[in-house]
């Protein structure tokens, strides 16, 4: 398998300013390097402030960083213009947290699904509808919420709209930031189920979006990623598959995340899953 | 055990604007004795922030309560004047949001927002205050207590917006404390530091706390009982180790499978999904005849669509909401 | 303190601005004092020639600019043509009767504003809530001069109050305190006008700007606290409404010298306002520039004071 998106060396550096006027820089990045492949499913995890979400805007392409490279099927992010910009960034999308305001809550969910395939300016209005139908049935929501609006949706339904949103453009990567974390348990779970869905091994390659979840709960990333990153103050402190990271945890911040995710699960006498 | 508050058959209703009542809170009996942990586990519209917000009345302006009490200490809240209410509120029982960032003035300093709550319940001097506010933020923050005293909510943390939160609950010394969901905005990390600092607080002051919330394994190693809710009801209520290993009735049973497994070293199947609840949330705004989890319980009987379940009790001294143990 | 400096460099910056667009702009307007004297026969050629030549209207604007700017830094504001006077003292005495109107009805206006506002707010659908609104809707569709000329009747028809003018005539041989008490008298009707023609804007402002704040999780969490009603709404509510509400008085700041040009006219103050329109119909150069420059320094004066205020009640503006 290719690889899609790297990251060498990010650094990126917010200024803030305490009362009396002194500043103090805070590097939410410090030398990070990741590498992301085709189809592939990682999980980038840490407490907050560790730098995780500011890894995914500037893999987005929401944010540039101070310094470092990201190359997105060997072409420099941090160098390209603009122009090559718009037609890099439909390819690596970002889901939030923060389903209610991802978009004008006056939308109903068909124009939320069709603006991006507006802009693109590919498919008539027919054409439009069309796709915009097949991408809720794609994400599991009944096709009559196309005419509802977007406020007149629960959390669950919200996220998942965002998701088929970015889905649309066909995307080669899909970054989720804490996209699961508001939700219920029960919610959390179809849309961790619809994720696996997506990037099923058994689908044809071009068609799964690599999936990138950055999350706090490990226990969740671990549930649907193969591969786990652990942050710490803007550092990478370990790296490794699923297994290695919770069976045999090396770093203290690998360990504490453990510790406060799976306190439940640990002692919980679970039946075997369906 | 001493009981400290009584939550009687209370029923509470929401009018929004548009017309169509929803049905938030049915029925709900609870009683938490002093100094004791409860935890209520429920999802969004299972109704537990309206528990929480009726206790006070600090419904909003759309929300009436039909029936029941709220009986503390002899007094039923529900039928005391405001001036009344505002004596009780903030010293004798306590109520802390989920959006610290949100509870607080963002132009008036964290110290002196506790200080606040002081002055409002008490008739010492400006000194008298600052020193009790100044103690507390020792116990809480220790070493940066200085610092954050003269703080603005903006300049902290989320984790310590909440630690705030929490002091201005607990500084006029109230004995219970109703916790709505106060980590969900945080990472699993602060949210562990929180728990850990009101169970410090439970050990030191004698103070009974009602910890609401959606994350079931907070609660572990923390609540004394646990009482689920489900469409307005209280569907389950025993004690807490007993709930998190053997849940008895069908919705906590799916709802504690939901949570993602980490396999603990086991691989997991890559065809493997996470168990879901299935069919779709309940509809408030219709009052059934059956139960209310029927149309998505796997274990529903014949029974179920015709009558409501009350909460019969099992033999572990818990109760249960459903058919499969009585009726 | 970089952002009050900011703020202070822009009024400074704008205040220069200001004095050269006036400038511009009077001299740029057709004709100048003198041409309504050359259609009067009686005063012959040589004498404008040379009255000319004695105010330098022949001389380029830059230079004339120069020179005002010079005259300024002495405190001088230029020479009047209708007067023969300088007009920094004409100007002096007109402000001063114009902020004795203003000052005392912005004052009014917030002071009534504020409360009612405040009331409104809390009671917000109620009837304490839509007589208030309506009747600022009320008024606020009055145009000013109908409000202005239907006092006037009022005080015409019933004789309480004199109807124009700041003194009564012969009012300087009273002792002090019945002359104190003639102007009060005077002022009555357009300090009335005034504060009836700002209500509306600054009730509704205060109003919504007080009902956001109250729906804020901060208040809800202080009354879970049991902090009293009053102080939730005075202490809580309306200090996180300041922000909108300080920027408005900034404003209110701002008007103080050019927002009463029309009731002065039409109750006969001898404020700013008329003297400035005199002196624009005659052309009189100097008393129109330095007119507009010192409103326009009230202006950003009452800006700066906002933005100080700002920094000062809103801690994440200091920190920014």
């Amino acid at each position: 398998m290719g690889v899609l998106l790297t990251a060498e060396n990010l650094v990126k550096e917010y200024a803030s300013r305490h009362l009396r006027g002194r500043g103090v820089a805070v590097r939410a990045l410090d030398g990070v390097s990741v590498e992301i492949q085709a189809g592939a499913r990682i999980g980038i995890v840490g407490a907050s402030g560790s730098g995780k979400s500011t890894l995914a805007f500037c893999l987005a392409c929401v944010e540039r960083p101070d310094s470092g490279t990201i190359r997105f099927l060997n072409r420099d992010l941090t160098r390209v213009d603009e122009s090559e910009l718009r037609e890099i960034r439909p390819q690596i999308q970002l889901v939030f947290q923060d389903s209610a305001s991802a978009f004008n809550p006056k939308f109903t969910a068909g124009e939320v699904l069709e603006e991006p395939l507006k802009l693109q300016r590919k498919l008539n209005a027919a054409e439009r509808r069309e796709r915009g139908v097949e991408l809720l049935e794609r994400v599991g929501l009944p096709g009559n919420i196309f005419d509802r609006q977007a406020s007149d949706l629960s959390g669950g339904q919200r996220q998942r709209l965002a998701i088929a949103r970015a889905l649309a453009l066909e995307p080669k990567v899909l970054i989720l930031d804490e996209a699961l974390s508001a939700l219920d348990y029960s919610v959390q779970a179809q849309v961790a189920n619809l994720l696996l869905d997506l990037s099923d091994k058994a689908a044809a390659t071009a068609e799964r979006p690599a999936i990138v979840l950055i999350s706090h709960d490990l226990a969740m990333a671990a549930r649907i990623s193969d591969e786990i990153v652990v942050m710490e103050s803007g550092r990478i402190v370990e790296r490794g598959s699923t297994e290695k990271i919770v069976g045999d945890a090396e770093h203290a911040a690998t360990r504490e995340l453990l510790a406060c995710s799976t306190g439940m699960s640990a002692k919980f006498d679970q039946r075997p899953a369906v | 055990m001493e009981l400290l508050l009584d939550v009687q058959n209370l029923s509470v209703r929401y009018r929004p604007p548009g017309g169509g009542d929803v049905f938030a809170l049915r029925g709900a009996n609870l009683q938490i004795a002093r100094g004791q942990i409860v935890g209520v586990l429920g999802e969004s519209g299972s109704g537990k922030s309206t528990l929480a917000a009726s206790v006070l009345t600090l419904l909003p302006a759309n929300g009436v309560i039909d029936a029941g009490a709220v009986v503390l200490q002899g007094t039923n809240l529900l039928e005391l004047e405001r001036d009344e209410l505002e004596r009780v509120r903030g010293s004798k029982v306590s109520l802390i949001f989920q959006e610290p960032g949100e509870a607080l003035h963002p132009m008036i300093r964290v110290g002196e927002q506790i200080e606040e709550v002081l002055r409002a319940h008490g008739g010492e001097s400006k000194e008298a205050r600052r020193g009790a506010v100044r103690e507390l933020l020792d116990l809480i923050f220790g070493g940066e207590a200085e610092r954050i005293y003269f703080s603005y909510p903006h300049q902290l943390s989320g984790g310590q917006r909440q630690r705030i939160a929490i002091a201005q609950a607990i500084v006029c010394k109230p004995k219970l404390l109703i916790a709505d969901e106060p980590t969900a905005s945080l990472d699993s990390v602060t949210r562990r530091e929180i728990v850990e600092l009101l169970k410090k607080l439970q050990r030191e002051r004698e103070l009974a706390i009602l910890f609401i919330t959606h994350s079931a394994e907070l609660l572990e190693g923390f609540a004394d009982r646990i009482v689920v809710m489900y469409a307005g009801q209280i569907v389950e209520d025993g004690d807490a180790k007993k709930v998190l290993k053997a849940p008895r009735h069908p919705y906590t049973e799916a709802l504690l499978k939901c949570r993602p497994t980490l396999g603990l070293g086991k691989t997991v199947r890559e065809d493997q999904r996470i168990p879901v609840i299935a069919g779709e949330a309940p509809d408030l705004s219709a009052r059934s005849k059956g139960c209310a989890f029927e149309p998505r319980c796997a274990d529903r009987m014949k029974i179920c669509c015709e009558r409501t379940p009350e909460l019969f009790e099992i033999e572990n001294g818990g109760k249960v909401r459903c058919f499969k143990f009585g009726g | 303190m970089p952002y009050l400096l900011r703020r202070l460099l822009h009024a400074a910056l704008l205040l220069a601005g200001a004095s050269v667009l006036a400038f511009l702009f009077t001299s740029l307007a057709p004709g100048n004092y003198f041409d309504e004297m050359r259609l009067n026969p009686q005063i012959s050629s040589e004498t404008l020639a040379a009255l000319k030549a004695h105010y330098d209207i022949d001389k380029p604007l830059a230079v004339r600019y120069v020179v005002w700017l010079k005259s300024l830094a002495h405190g001088e504001m230029g020479y009047s043509f209708a007067y023969n006077t300088p007009v920094a003292p004409l100007l002096a005495v007109r402000a001063r009767n114009t902020l004795l109107l203003t000052i005392i009805s912005t004052l009014l206006a917030w002071c009534i504003a504020l409360p009612l506002g405040v009331w409104s707010a809390e009671h917000s659908g109620r009837w304490v809530d839509r007589v208030v609104t309506g009747t600022s809707a009320f008024l606020l569709v009055i145009p000013d001069i109908a409000l202005g000329l239907g006092l006037l009747i009022f005080a015409v028809k019933t004789r309480w109050l004199p109807t124009g003018g700041m003194v009564s005539v012969g009012s300087e041989g009273m002792p002090f305190a019945a002359q104190l008490w003639d102007l009060l008298r005077h002022m009555v009707l357009p300090v009335a006008i005034l504060v009836l023609g700002a209500q509306p804007i600054l009730v509704r402002h205060v109003r919504s700007a007080v009902a956001e704040a109250l729906e804020e999780g901060f208040v809800r969490a202080a009354a879970a606290h049991g902090i009293p009603r009053q102080r939730l709404l005075w202490r809580y509510a309306l200090r996180a409404a300041a922000n909108p509400l300080i920027s408005l008085f900034g404003f209110s700041i701002g008007a103080l010298l050019s927002g009463s040009l029309l009731v002065e006219v039409i109750t006969s103050w001898p404020g700013l306002g008329p003297f400035l329109l005199e002196a624009i119909l005659a052309r009189d150069l100097y008393v129109v520039i330095g007119g507009v420059l010192l409103s326009t320094v009230f202006l950003v004066a009452g800006n700066f004071i906002a933005d100080v205020l700002l920094f000062w009640a809103d801690p994440r503006i200091r920190t920014e």
